[in-house]
């Protein structure tokens, strides 16, 4: 879903006309690579599904032992804000730049998780009758992925399910402005997409019967929420799912207006 | 002699505001997480990033060339974009013309999403490359390059271009113009690349 999204917001930003000159100019140089940028990942995603089922052949007649769970995996602890702040000052005064981009990307990272975390906490438990699936709780920074700050949770009851992702970021920025211009709308009359309000914000809601409902909400400068629904009875059941969420609440964690 | 001491005068302002900035902006993401607010703490960290960005994107100007044969750069297009604004990362673009006949343009971009794209032309066998007369893998101060000769429908040749992909950026340049392939490599040859990638990485 996040690659999708990010495909849509990248078209998006490839039509959109009334931004800037510098960002216009930036566009152009980046726009057709960002999109084979995100191709590129969903064919690498398939091949590497092929290449661990050829893995797991060759492996087989090898003499590779196999990996025993429980090893200790990687570090991700988070890095001490204050210390990576101090440590990015000393060397930008030194002039080590690359260094002190480094070291703020580390503070960025762990500001970014703590705020993701403390905006999970504040996000409902269940939402009509879908009870939450905290392992599925996810936040990621905008240091490691495109689409900015990224939240996301998932409610589940047998095979109804609900999901929110939150977006925080300037792609983020640029796909509101998309939907409240009326560009995420198809040209051509779509029976299954329509724009609607959720608790006062502009959003797209659209309809199929593979992927069943998603609502695309637009919040404040750079926040940019999508919520998914699956084996959900109704619109109106949809967007009474949609409106379980504090939006107000939402932008203010992200600092947005 | 005077100009020199005011551009000079001029230079070191600008670095010494700069690192008020920065060190301001430290000093409100510090005040900011002490409180407990991560989100103003995080505004300060991007306005500190975007310094620092601005400061390597001056870096690598500096060390650019004002001409390029004929070519005059153009202050007026001299860009600098931090990763707040560029979705990618940091973004420096520098332009040279020569009264509309021909130009060349030098970006770079860091983090950029065509490194892998390139790389991969780059690891590629020439004999899986030969299909494409434009394009051809070449050195520059010995870094693997895509050179890509640009041609009209008539195979006239409308200009060159070349992507050179260096840790995580992509130094790329666009020459507008007719002119053989051992002119654009002259031009190139007045573009200090390794310094450039030592300094925007």
């Amino acid at each position: 879903m996040k690659k999708l999204w990010i495909l849509v917001g990248i078209i998006l930003l490839l039509s959109l006309n009334s931004y800037s000159q510098r960002l216009r100019s930036i566009r152009h140089k980046i726009g057709d690579a960002m999109i084979d940028k995100v191709i590129d990942d969903a064919v690498n995603d398939s091949d590497n599904e092929n290449t661990d089922q050829n893995n797991s052949s060759t492996d087989e007649s090898s003499d590779k032992p196999a990996q025993k769970p429980g090893g200790s995996g990687l570090d991700n602890s988070l890095d001490d804000v204050p210390d990576a702040l101090a440590q990015a000052s000393t060397e930008f005064n030194a002039e080590e730049y690359r260094n002190a981009r480094t070291s703020l990307r580390k503070a960025l990272r762990t500001l970014e998780i703590k705020i993701g975390e403390q905006l999970l906490v504040s996000l409902p438990e269940n939402v009509k009758g879908l009870p939450v699936e905290t392992d599925a709780d996810k936040v990621a920074s905008s240091t490691k992925t495109w689409a900015g700050l990224t939240i996301h949770r998932e409610y589940k009851n047998d095979d109804n399910w609900a999901s929110i992702s939150i977006y925080n970021g300037t792609t983020s920025g640029l796909a509101t402005t998309a939907i409240r211009s009326g560009m995420y709308s198809s040209y051509e009359e779509d029976e299954n997409q329509k724009q609607v309000q959720i608790k006062g914000n502009d959003a797209v809601i659209t309809y199929s019967d593979s992927d069943g409902y998603a609502i695309s909400i637009t919040l404040g400068q750079q926040t940019f929420v999508a919520i998914e629904g699956v084996n959900i009875a109704s619109e109106a059941e949809m967007i009474a799912i949609a409106e379980c969420f504090d939006y107000e609440k939402i932008k203010k964690t992200l600092g947005d207006q | 002699m005077k100009n020199i001491i005011s551009l000079f005068l001029l230079c070191v302002t600008i670095a010494f505001t700069s690192a008020q900035e920065f060190d301001k902006q430290i000093a409100n993401a510090k005040s900011a997480y002490d409180a407990g607010n991560y989100e103003d703490s995080r505004f300060a960290v991007q306005n500190a990033l975007h310094e620092i960005d601005m400061k390597i994107g001056q870096k690598v100007l500096a060390v650019l060339p004002e001409k390029i044969d004929n070519m005059a750069y153009v202050a007026a297009s001299d860009q600098i974009a931090g990763s707040e604004t560029t979705f990618a990362g940091l973004f420096i673009e520098r332009t040279w013309d020569n009264s509309g006949a021909e130009n060349l343009e030098f970006s770079v971009i860091t983090d950029s999403p065509l490194i892998g794209t390139v790389n991969t032309f780059l690891a590629l066998p020439s004999i899986m490359i030969s299909s494409d007369s434009n394009q051809k893998k070449i050195k520059v101060e010995g870094f693997k390059a895509m050179l890509e000769k640009k041609v009209d429908e008539n195979n006239n040749i409308t200009g060159f271009s070349l992507m050179l992909p260096y840790s995580n950026a992509l130094l790329q340049l666009n020459y507008n113009g007719t002119t053989t392939e051992e002119a654009f490599l002259s031009m190139l040859k007045q573009i200090p690349v390794t310094k450039i990638t030592e300094i925007a990485r």
